[in-house]
Order: structure tokens, then sequence, then C-alpha cells
């Protein structure tokens, strides 16, 4: 009259394992979930009711206890439904297999169809590195489990497959094994750089930010093609590996974002609206702490449109996970480590009317005005955004011009070559591109001539640029070197690198 | 326990309706193998129309009687309230006797004279 089944947990991206014990007995009939479960598995009650008696077996009619172990963990989400059922039928003899070993997830529809869950990927990953290798899950769960070696998962559309499945009443061919390399190929972006005219400097300066890694600023009056470059840089970022975008699904699959597809294999390119709060971007929560905007755009690039208009408070928490690449986000109920590994870049105009700088058109703007909203970027957010590029308006002339655009293709292929030389670079520390270097492989990687460094103390002295400053600069320059195919940093690197820093000075 | 007489009728036609209801449910449970154990318990908390037993399970029924469906189907007229009163009479009841049994809640409506016998109506909670 007991019986125990196992599911998982999910805690931020790591997976526990939780066993679902059920005892029947004498007393007075009532149904009891203890364990910390929330409103989602305490209502979890009537659907299993309902998809027992449904799917033609019998619910019985005693005191039911239902433990979730450990106990001591909170339990969250849908996807216990399964286990639940599955652990009453074997309580109440009505399944008499054994079913050690096998992870169960699942929602249950009232007529006992299993209905798609969140997280799966990332519970299958932790389930099989914990030892767990035979899965049961939703059918249109398939696609996301499909990737994982080493595991053989079952995904069956209802709870009576389920139980035919476990008895040998009816057979079932396990989720076919699919390669990334298939997948990987098939979307497309529907942007390209070609697409952009003019704005030379703009665009080299993203094939820098994408091929070291490097955040970036554009600025520029409004309808320069700030918006459409952005849009444009998961097209020339190299593909994911197949490592990456496990990644970034295990973060998709969480937050329930994850396409039918069941893998993320485009970049991604994350668009929050300048009313996001910085729980949004950052992630959080009371009960459940979900990831943010910057730990969706893991991988890929999340691009703040109009950066003053951010709250400052919101822009600020971005500091720490741009140096780090991850962020660790604490609450009382404990603290959960999301990896934030993004590309930011920024568009913004330099002054509220939109035209200071520019060489057709006259700002009206007070210099107060311009230079309380450039204040609104506070100095250590920007000291992150290694490149800085001012746009202007271009001539109608470039703009019906159609020859002379690179398209995304040319640029993403020298991106790649100068990844690759990274790569190689890199292969005995843990970090993969010029911009995650520390202070050690900077000593190790960049070294700089005489007159590089000389040129780099006049730009640090005239420009009062900070230590912080002065390292990114280099990193810009060997990233620039990189794309260069030049083993050394030259002083041509050196200045250009420091020519995107141009925002970090006083103007007026 | 049938809910307070309804002071415009004092004929006491509804009090003879109920307790019409309850023979026919008792034969009813009799006729499916239930042991009746008592009736119309009394209990601080209340009455227990019908305490039947089976096997190993001890059945609490409250029985319900209508002529039409007017004021609805009768087992709507079970609320929260008659629930509780049912749960905490149940525990009077086994409080001096040993619950080695499965004990449920069940509501027997009389419609017309038919029987529709709703097993596990209510949990005890």
């Amino acid at each position: 009259m007991l019986s125990k089944v196992y599911s998982f947990a999910l805690n931020g991206l790591e997976g526990v394992p939780v066993e679902v014990e059920t005892d029947i007995n004498k007393g007075m009939v009532a149904y009891d979930i203890v364990g910390l479960p929330d409103a989602a598995i305490k209502e979890s009650k009537e659907r299993v009711r309902s998809s027992i008696k449904n799917s033609v077996f019998h619910f019985p009619i005693n005191k039911i206890t239902i433990n979730l172990a450990p106990a001591d963990l909170k339990k969250e989400g849908s996807h216990y439904d399964l286990p639940i059922a599955i652990s009453i039928l074997k309580a109440s003899d009505q399944l008499l297999t054994d079913t050690d070993g096998i992870v169960f997830m699942g929602e249950l529809a009232l007529d006992g169809t299993l209905r798609t869950v969140t997280g799966i990927l990332p519970m299958l990953i932790s389930a099989k590195n914990k030892g767990f290798t035979r899965f049961i899950i939703p059918e249109a769960n398939a696609n996301e489990a499909s990737f994982i070696e080493g595991t053989t998962v079952y995904a069956l559309p209802t709870l009576k497959d389920v139980v035919q499945l476990l008895t040998g009443e009816s057979e079932y061919k396990p989720v076919e094994r699919r390669r990334y390399a298939d997948v990987k190929s098939r979307k497309k972006y529907n942007c390209d750089l070609s697409y952009v005219k003019g704005q030379r400097v703009a665009k080299r300066a993203l094939e820098i930010a994408v091929a070291g890694g490097h955040n970036i600023l554009l600025v520029g009056p409004p309808g320069t093609g700030k918006t459409m470059l952005a849009r444009c840089l998961p097209t020339i970022m190299p593909d994911m590996t197949f490592e990456e975008a496990l990644e970034v699904t295990k973060i998709h699959s969480v937050a329930g974002e994850l396409s039918e597809e069941g893998i993320v294999t485009l970049r991604p390119f994350r668009t929050p609206h300048h009313t996001a709060t910085t729980v949004s971007l950052c992630g959080g929560g009371n009960n459940k702490i979900k990831s943010g905007e910057i730990s969706k755009a893991h991988n890929g690039v999340l691009f703040l449109d109009e950066l003053p208009e951010y709250t400052r408070h919101a822009l600020e928490s971005l500091r720490q996970p741009l140096e780090d690449g991850v962020i660790t986000i604490t609450r009382a109920g404990g603290a959960v480590t999301f990896p934030a590994d993004f590309v930011l870049c920024a568009s913004m105009n330099p002054c509220p009317c939109g035209n200071f700088g520019s060489a057709e058109l006259t700002c009206s703007c007070t210099p107060a005005q311009i230079k309380k909203y450039r204040s609104k970027i506070s100095g250590p957010l920007l000291d992150r955004i290694d490149l800085q590029v001012e746009m202007d308006s271009i001539k109608y002339d470039d703009l019906i011009d159609e020859s002379g655009e690179e398209t995304s293709a040319t640029v993403k292929e020298r991106v790649e070559r100068a990844r690759e030389v990274q790569r190689e670079r890199f292969a005995d520390d843990d970090i993969a591109t010029n911009s995650n270097m520390g202070e050690k492989q900077l000593k190790a990687y960049c070294r700089l001539s005489e007159e590089c460094e000389n040129l780099l103390r006049s730009a640090f002295e005239s420009m009062h640029l900070s230590a912080r400053a002065r390292s990114r600069i280099i990193k810009v320059a060997r990233t620039i070197a990189d794309l260069d195919f030049s083993d050394d940093i030259k002083p041509k690197h050196i200045l250009e690198a420091a020519s995107y820093r141009s925002y970090d000075t006083e103007i007026l | 326990m049938k809910a307070k007489d309804n002071t415009l009728k004092k004929d006491g036609h509804n009090k003879k309706l109920g307790k019409k209801g309850e023979k026919l449910a008792a034969k009813y449970l009799k006729k499916n193998g239930y042991k009746i154990v008592a009736r119309n318990y009394k209990n601080p908390f209340g009455e227990i129309d019908i305490i039947a037993k089976k096997e190993d399970t001890v059945v609490f029924c409250e029985v319900k009687t209508r002529l039409s469906d007017i004021f609805g189907v009768p087992s709507e007229a079970v609320d929260r309230n008659k629930c509780r009163r049912y749960v905490q009479g149940a525990k009077f009841f086994f409080a001096e006797r040993n619950v080695n049994y499965t004990i449920r809640f069940d509501i027997i409506e009389v419609f017309n004279g038919e029987i529709n016998h709703i097993i596990s109506a209510f949990e005890g909670r």
C-alpha cells in the first residue's frame, strides 16, 4: 500500500531528484500532499483524480497521503501530476511493475492526456548526471529530450499509454536521437548587414564587438539605422556550438519559451523595452527564482534601445553581470546562479532632440539639457562598454546605392576566423573570447611594444581613462589584431581601439 | 439532520418527507450489502442520518429528499457547514471505538422516489 516513484525538481537550472511517495491506508477518506508543494501541485489533486478515472482506472476511496521528498525543498510546477498518478496506481495495486530508476515528468489533463511542461531539458541533464537513464515525459516535449546522449526517453501522449508501457501491454519506441548539426541549419535570420547602407564605422565596430565579445554603444540621430544594425548582430555571430546551444536551451526551457524545435539554434537576441524593471532584466522572484532578460540573452545579444530611458537602477544592476558573465540571485529562500554571458548592444540619441553632432541637422538642445541627458548613463556603465560609436544620418545617394555593401555572411566568415584564433590562444584557459580575458591572460597574450605603450599612455592621460578602460582598450586592440591576423598588437590597433572610447570623455 | 423547520409549514410535511426518504435510503443500502449501524445518530455537532458498514468501510450517509428540483438537486443542499458537522460527528463516533476502518462520507439523493448514491461525496479534513 506504499509506493515510490521518481521525479525531479528544479532549483534554478539544477535538477534535484524528488521521490514521490504514496501511502494508501484506512482512516477518514482524504487526499493530502505534503513536502512543501506550491499551489500548482496542490491543485494537481483534481487533475490526478479525474485523469485516473477517465483513463479507466479506479481512484481509491481511502486515506491517501502523498509525500514529496526531500521534504524541506520547495516543489514547484505542474510536472508532478504524472509521478503522483503513477504512484497512486502503484499504491492501489493497479500497476504492479517495478518503476525503479525511471523518472516521470508531465502534467495531466482531465482526460488523462499528458501536457507539455517546462524545464524538461535541465532536469534531464541533471538526472542523467545523477545516474538516471530512463525517462517518461509528455509527447510534446519529445524534441527537447532528443539531443541528450545516453538516455532512454519515452514521450507518450496519455496516462494510459504510460501504464501500458510499464506493464508491457503495448510496445513503444523511445524518442529518436537527433543530431544538432541537422537542425542547426534549418532556421534563418530575416535581416542582413547588406540592407543597411553606409555606416562603415558602425559596421566595423559591430564586427569587432562580435569577434571579441565586446559591448557596443551606438549613438546617433533618430533614423540612422542604429536599431537595424543591432538586429544584424546575431547574423554575423558565429554559429552556436552544441554545448552553447544546450546552455541557452536550458534557460529558455525553464522560462517556458522554447519553440516546437526543442532546441535554440539561433543566437538569442533580446530587446527588453525601456520600461523593464530590474528584476525582469536580471531575474528574481520570491518563491521560484526566475531568470531575467540578461540570462535569456546568454550567448547572444542583449539590445537596449534608447539606453537613457531605462531606469538608473535597472542599468546599474547590469554592471556586475557584464563583468562576470554570470548572475547570482540571492533571496531568503536561497541563491541561484544563472549564466549571463552576452554582448550588450545599446543605442541612444546624442541629446534629447537627437541632432547633436550631426553634420546636417541643427541641435535645439541647451548644453544643460544634453549634459543631463547623458548623465543618465553612469560612468561605471560606460566604462564597461568598449566600443562607443557615433553615427550620422546618411546622404540620399548612399541610400539608393546598391553596390558595395557586405553581406552578413562575408563578415561572419571574418568573425569566425578571428574567433578561431582566439580559441587556439585560449585552449588552456577557461575562456572563449578576448573580452573574457583576466589580468593573467592580458599579461600573457597582450604584450605591448614601447611604441604602443606610449600611445596608450597619452590616450590614458588625455582622455582621463580608468584602469579598467585601459585594459579594455588593450582587449579590443587584441581583437582588432586578431581580425588583422597579426600576432602582435600594433600601434594602429591601439589607435583604433582608443578611438572607440570617445564617449568616456566629457564633450561639453 | 434536516434544516430547521420552515415556520410557514407547521404541518410537518418536510419532516415526514425526510423520514420517508431516509427509510428508502436505508432499504437501498441494505439491498446493496451494507449493514446499518445507526440511524439518526445524534451527537453534539448535529445528527447523522445513517451510519452503515460494509467490509472494512464505515459510511456516514446524508440523505436528501426532494420532490422537485425547483431549489436545485438534493445534493446541492449539502453545504460546507453540513460537511464539517458530518466529519466532526464521525470523529465523535469513533472517539471511543477502534478506527481500523476506511471512513467515507456519502450523500444519498432521494428524488421522486429514485435513489442516487454519491460515493465519497466529500472528504474528511
